[in-house]
């Protein structure tokens, strides 16, 4: 996972998924230490929720008008919970496996709906 | 002159002259007196018809006055009064040179004895003589004496120890604008001339400049100045002796205790139009002293601060800058930069604000990050890194207080001059290892300076 920093835009671009959300977290710290980001806002908040059994959830949210972007390509977000808008790119998919009960979102042109996973769950189930 | 004049009058009512008194009945009256109780000019006495005083006899009387010649020539008494004068020497100046060529025939003070104010029928200086009293180790003062009415005129003096000398009068040896002090070691040297200085946030205009070397300490330069104007001073200042020395402008009050200025609870108050030289200054005294340009304007140096930050740890990046009042930093200086690629000198558009650090600091250049090891006027120097490839053109600049990444526990700024109060914002943050929640603030910075600690949260 490699990320960069748009600090006039407060874009953060990643061109790789991420799966580690503590990973990314500490990687976007890196940055925020930066002489280049310390004249900007920080980038995130950053809480890690306890599961119990030493079980922590990681979980991330953009702050002061930071956004998420990522090149065309199909990416998915997952190991947390992500609060953050994500830029539409052309041909870029990307799948964010959202808060404690895992729902499943995706930003971009096609993939996978809400009610089409619904749908999907259901009929799996059934 | 009442015993002369008792006297000539006591030979006038003789019926001849006798042995060397060429002066009896038969001839014509010596003298005459504008009265004794003439409160307008007591004890003025006019020889006539010949009879007359030389210089050397004038030494002779010690009250009143002598007018002779048909009123061509005129002997003033002078006599001085006031406090702490006895035993303290006195001298006398008449255009330019001491009277006597500085041959006293007087005692030590107070004093009181005729002066030649008039020859030919015209009055020297407009008859006016300067009594001074400078003597080392005490206060100077002086009095300018009208004495072209004759008659006996007073000069008030005032004169007390000065506590501030404690060198011997041989300590020092003077030159054209400069006293050489031996210990400490030190010229002190006097520059006659107008210059603009900007102290603090001051600009004025000023006509002359003390300067030394050796770093002496006020204290001293204070001493080596009282001698350049003492009685016996072989200092010429700006082509006249140090010993008539009063002020530099003609428009100025006179300080007469101490011409340069005085020295107070170990402030130096340096007389109208007079400015210090600042890389003078001793380390100590660097606010021990004030200023009165030539617009009478006291002048005071700057209150020297700083700002600083604690509970750092080593790796955290920590900026300091002025708080713009809306969550981030007063970038807006509205100066810009130019610099040449690799080179270590900026050129700014203007001088910047009197609250920036002119040794070292932090500037930023196009939001790049630089040290600088000072800033003189508008070249800002040593910076580090050097100008990156393509240069700087017009680039933006601000210049925060503390920016850096740190390796110690605490940072403090370059210190600067206070202006103003300001609120400073502090950013701390660190991602490495150990990372923190990012902390930001904001704290006041007053006239004693400002702190913050940062509050160290882990990022979990």
């Amino acid at each position: 996972m490699s990320l960069t920093a748009d600090f006039a835009n407060r874009i953060v671009h990643s061109d790789a998924s991420i799966t580690d959300m503590v990973a990314f977290h500490l990687a976007l710290r890196d940055i925020e230490d930066g002489a280049d980001a310390i004249i900007h806002p920080p980038i995130h908040t950053y809480k890690e929720v306890s599961l119990g059994g030493g079980a922590v959830f990681p979980a991330v949210a953009f702050i002061n008008g930071w956004t998420l972007q990522f090149p065309a390509g199909n990416w998915v977000i997952r190991g947390g919970n992500l609060d953050c808008t994500i830029n539409p790119v052309s041909g870029a998919y990307i799948e964010r496996t959202q808060s404690a009960a895992y729902a499943v979102t995706s930003i971009g042109a096609g993939g996978a709906t809400p009610a089409d996973i619904a749908t999907a769950v259901w009929a799996y189930t059934q | 002159v009442l015993d002369l004049h008792a006297w000539l009058q006591d030979l006038a009512d003789n019926p001849n002259v006798t042995a060397d008194d060429n002066v009896s009945i038969l001839g014509a009256v010596p003298s005459e007196l504008a009265g004794k109780r003439n409160t307008l000019r007591p004890s003025a006495l006019t020889l006539l018809n010949g009879v007359n005083i030389d210089s050397l006899t004038s030494q002779r009387f010690n009250f009143g006055s002598v007018e002779q010649g048909g009123g061509a020539e005129l002997y003033t008494g002078i006599n001085t009064i006031g406090s702490g004068l006895t035993g303290r020497s006195h001298y006398v100046v008449q255009n330019g040179a001491k009277y006597n060529s500085g041959t006293k025939w007087w005692p030590a003070g107070p004093i009181r004895a005729l002066f030649k104010v008039k020859t030919a029928g015209a009055l020297i200086n407009s008859g006016i003589v300067t009594v001074l009293s400078r003597e080392w180790g005490y206060a100077f003062s002086h009095f300018d004496v009208d004495c072209s009415a004759g008659s006996e005129q007073v000069a008030a003096l005032s004169v007390s120890a000065d506590g501030n000398i404690s060198r011997l009068v041989g300590n020092y040896t003077g030159g054209a604008n400069t006293v050489t002090s031996t210990t400490p070691a030190g010229v002190v040297t006097l520059t006659f001339g107008t210059v603009t200085k900007t102290l603090g946030n001051v600009t004025k205009q000023y006509k002359g400049t003390i300067s030394w070397t050796g770093a002496l300490r006020l204290a001293e330069v204070y001493q080596a100045l009282q001698w350049a104007c003492h009685e016996n001073s072989t200092a010429t200042l700006n082509g006249i002796a140090g010993w008539q020395y009063r002020k530099l402008d003609a428009a100025y009050n006179d300080v007469q205790a101490a011409p340069f200025g005085t020295l107070s609870g170990g402030k130096f108050f340096a007389a109208q139009g007079w400015w210090i030289d600042v890389n003078s200054l001793h380390s100590a005294d660097l606010q021990s002293y004030q200023l009165i340009s030539d617009d009478g304007t006291p002048v005071v140096p700057p209150n020297v601060i700083a700002v600083s930050a604690g509970n750092l740890m080593a790796t955290d990046y920590i900026l300091i800058g002025k708080d713009n009042g809306s969550g981030g930093f007063n970038t807006s200086t509205g100066i810009t930069g130019t610099g040449s690629a690799s080179s270590t000198t900026l050129t700014l558009s203007g001088a910047p604000a009197g609250d920036v650090a002119t040794g070292a600091g932090y500037i930023r250049i196009a939001n790049n990050p630089h040290t600088y090891t000072g800033i003189s006027g508008t070249t800002v120097s040593g910076l580090s890194p050097a100008i990156p490839t393509g240069g700087y053109s017009a680039a933006a600049v601000w210049f925060p207080y503390i920016d850096k990444q740190t390796s110690q526990t605490s940072e403090s700024s370059g210190t600067f001059n206070y202006v103003a109060d300001f609120t400073a914002r502090v950013r701390v943050r660190n991602g490495g290892a150990s990372p923190i929640v990012p902390f930001e603030t904001t704290f006041p910075v007053t006239v004693t300076g400002g702190s913050v600690n940062a509050i160290r949260n882990a990022d979990v």
